[in-house]
């Protein structure tokens, strides 16, 4: 791909002695705002300290532009990290912490001076230039940290979890600054997080990471609307898995809602299922819980309800129910109704399903011989 | 009225203020024996504020202040080297480096000893590399005597400020521009600063007073404010207690400028970062 400002090509790595990333490829184009999402352990902070220079590949490459960086000490990257910890240098003020990476360029002092305070202008943090770092509270600490990677105006800036000590509030405030900063400064943003509604809230695209191997990878509608494998579509958002049986790639019948159903069929199904093979595919559709549909069954109707009210949860816009599904499989789906269009249902009520998307991906199950 | 104090006032007082008194009562004697008293006067004073002696406190202080900073110098890559080990292995590198604290100066100077005398191994060594200079009796041999001697007393103090140094810092250092030299001047001998500060005073101050050194291994040709005093007050030859009495206060004087001008060089610490008067209490 022309254009990527960093080519990850076939990157490994192992940590004493456990494979850590498993030949991981994947570009990032500039100017982008890319996360790397994926649960703790799964190799996204040992990539983004390979990215920095911090650690060494065990085997693949690293392109910049198209010319390979993959042994280049970290000061010879054009570009910078946001730790988590923030790694703000107690022994100097805010000023100093801001303009280390200028005077690391050699950098006229008049210049320096202008391009930190433009840095701390950036992050609202000019008026604290003369404070000391542990006099800060740790959103102006976050601040400060940003403004020490991007004063130096790299190419890139990786941010390592950055919002992780901050509560709620703060986090959702600085999700939205930091989006508008990345477009402003037109730099390109490589964000490391656990949180998939923050990967979410920001991205221009996303990778997905599990245990060390690339998941998929695409923008975040993508990622919702056609997960490509189960772990994904647990891992993002809630998922109702509901058994099911595909004859051909195009249709799948789901027996706990007596329905037929056209579906995006994922991996292996085609490639396992043989010609000559009448047998169906089995495995799963995922539903999420707003394409579930529930009405309620009147006890004197004849058609013989497919769900049962298990527990409510009142969220607002939204009201999720937990239904038991009365199949063979007893099993439990979740279901989100707009309250502005739907009365409470009470516990234990019966009630009708019905699917309201298009197409619904499905999982074949793994053919165990 | 407090009683939790008196411990330590009574403690402080015999073995404190009461050898102080007697000190300076000591040092205004005119004459040289104590039993027999005469006027008082300041004359002990002058005559060690006077050449030779002055000369002899002045080398004191200097190869003291030399030899001090070699051993800091010596002890900075080892300690910095031992806290990026792996725990385990770092526990053993510790343990090796406690040893000889463990073993009784005398004996470890007089191991050193077998080693600089004239047919000692590291004579030889230094022979064959066609360095003919005799180590024992010598200035040099002192002082890499003194270096040897008090190279332990600095890396524990050391090791406590540079095992807490944050890894993320000199990552953060280098992913900013920095290379291993302004690494370490901008972001590690600041954060070191109270450690190095702590482990000078540790080893300066016992060794301005330092006799045993000079008196095994220089064999008596060194002279250093230690062995002026030792001589002063146990010497065969001439003993001399109020003399000895002022060049005790001299040496004290001196220890004195020299804690309270290290302890003025700090920086004013910051939070994540330990004072030296801390990391002195620990020891």
């Amino acid at each position: 791909m022309n254009g990527s400002l960093l080519s990850v090509r076939n990157i490994s790595a192992d940590l004493a002695n456990r494979a850590v990333l498993q030949n991981l490829s994947f570009d990032v184009a500039d100017g982008e705002f890319f996360s790397l999402l994926g649960p703790s352990g799964c190799g996204k902070t040992t990539l983004l300290k390979i990215v920095a220079g911090f650690l060494q590949p065990a085997s693949g490459e690293l392109l910049w532009n198209g010319r390979s960086i993959t042994g280049l000490p970290p000061q010879q990257r054009d570009l910078n990290l946001v730790f988590q910890n923030y790694a703000l240098f107690p022994h100097m003020n805010v000023f100093d912490n801001v303009a280390f990476g200028l005077r690391m360029k050699k950098l006229p002092p008049a210049e320096i001076s202008e391009r930190a305070h433009e840095a701390l202008e950036l992050v609202r943090m000019k008026p604290f230039a003369q404070r000391r770092i542990n006099e800060l509270s740790g959103g102006q600490q976050q601040r400060v940290a940003l403004a020490r990677a991007v004063a130096p105006r790299p190419k890139l800036v990786l941010l390592d979890e950055p919002l992780g000590a901050l509560d709620l509030q703060l986090r959702k405030q600085m999700q939205i600054e930091l989006k508008s900063l990345q477009r402003q400064l037109g730099m390109t943003f490589i964000y490391v997080t656990h949180d998939q509604e923050e990967a979410f809230a920001m991205s221009d695209r996303i990778a997905i990471l599990n245990q060390g191997r690339l998941e998929q990878e695409g923008s975040p509608e993508i990622l919702y609307k056609e997960p490509a494998s189960r772990f994904v579509a647990r891992f993002i958002g809630n998922a109702n898995f509901l058994n099911a049986a595909a004859a051909d790639g195009l249709k799948a019948n789901c027996p706990a809602l007596q329905t037929d159903v056209e579906i995006i069929p994922f991996a292996k199904a085609a490639a396992t299922a043989q010609p000559n093979q009448t047998a169906l595919t089995q495995g799963v559709l995922l539903v999420r819980p707003e394409q579930l549909e529930l009405s309620p069954c009147p006890p004197e109707s004849t058609v013989r309800a497919n769900g049962e009210v298990l527990m409510r949860q009142y969220l607002g816009a939204q009201i999720r129910y937990f239904v038991r599904l009365q199949d063979d499989s007893d099993s439990q789906v979740a279901v989100d109704v707009h309250s502005s269009e739907h009365s409470l249902l009470e516990n234990g009520s019966k009630v009708n399903l019905f699917i309201r998307a298009q197409r619904i991906p499905f999982y074949a199950d793994v053919q165990t011989p | 009225m407090k009683w939790t104090g008196l411990p330590a006032k009574i403690w402080m007082s015999l073995f404190v203020l009461f050898p102080f008194v007697w000190l300076l009562f000591l040092s205004v004697q005119k004459n040289s024996y104590i039993n027999q008293s005469g006027p008082y006067g300041f004359s002990q004073f002058k005559r060690a504020l006077n050449p030779p002696f002055s000369g002899i406190i002045v080398n004191s202080l200097v190869y003291s202040f030399a030899a001090s900073v070699c051993v800091i110098g010596i002890a900075i890559p080892i300690v910095r080297y031992i806290s990026q080990l792996p725990p385990r292995k770092r526990t053993l590198w510790i343990l090796l480096c406690a040893i000889p604290l463990g073993l009784n100066f005398v004996v470890r100077i007089y191991a050193w000893f077998v080693l600089i005398r004239p047919e000692g191994l590291l004579t030889l060594i230094l022979e064959y590399l066609g360095i003919n200079s005799p180590l024992a009796s010598t200035r040099a041999g002192v002082f890499m005597s003194m270096v040897y001697g008090y190279l332990p007393f600095a890396f524990l103090p050391l090791y406590t400020v540079f095992e807490r140094l944050d890894p993320s810092q000199t990552e953060a250092a280098s992913d900013l521009g920095a290379g291993t030299l302004q690494r370490w001047r901008y972001i590690i001998l600041p954060a070191v600063v109270p450690g190095v500060v702590a482990s000078f005073i540790f080893i300066f101050v016992p060794m301005l007073g330092e006799y045993l050194i000079p008196k095994m291994i220089g064999g008596g040709l060194v002279s250093s404010l230690g062995t002026q005093i030792e001589s002063q007050f146990l010497g065969s030859t001439k003993p001399n207690w109020p003399f000895g009495a002022a060049l005790s206060l001299c040496l004290l004087v001196c220890a004195s400028a020299v804690l309270f001008i290290a302890v003025k060089l700090l920086p004013k610490g910051h939070s994540g970062q330990k004072s030296t008067w801390s990391i002195l209490q620990i020891q």
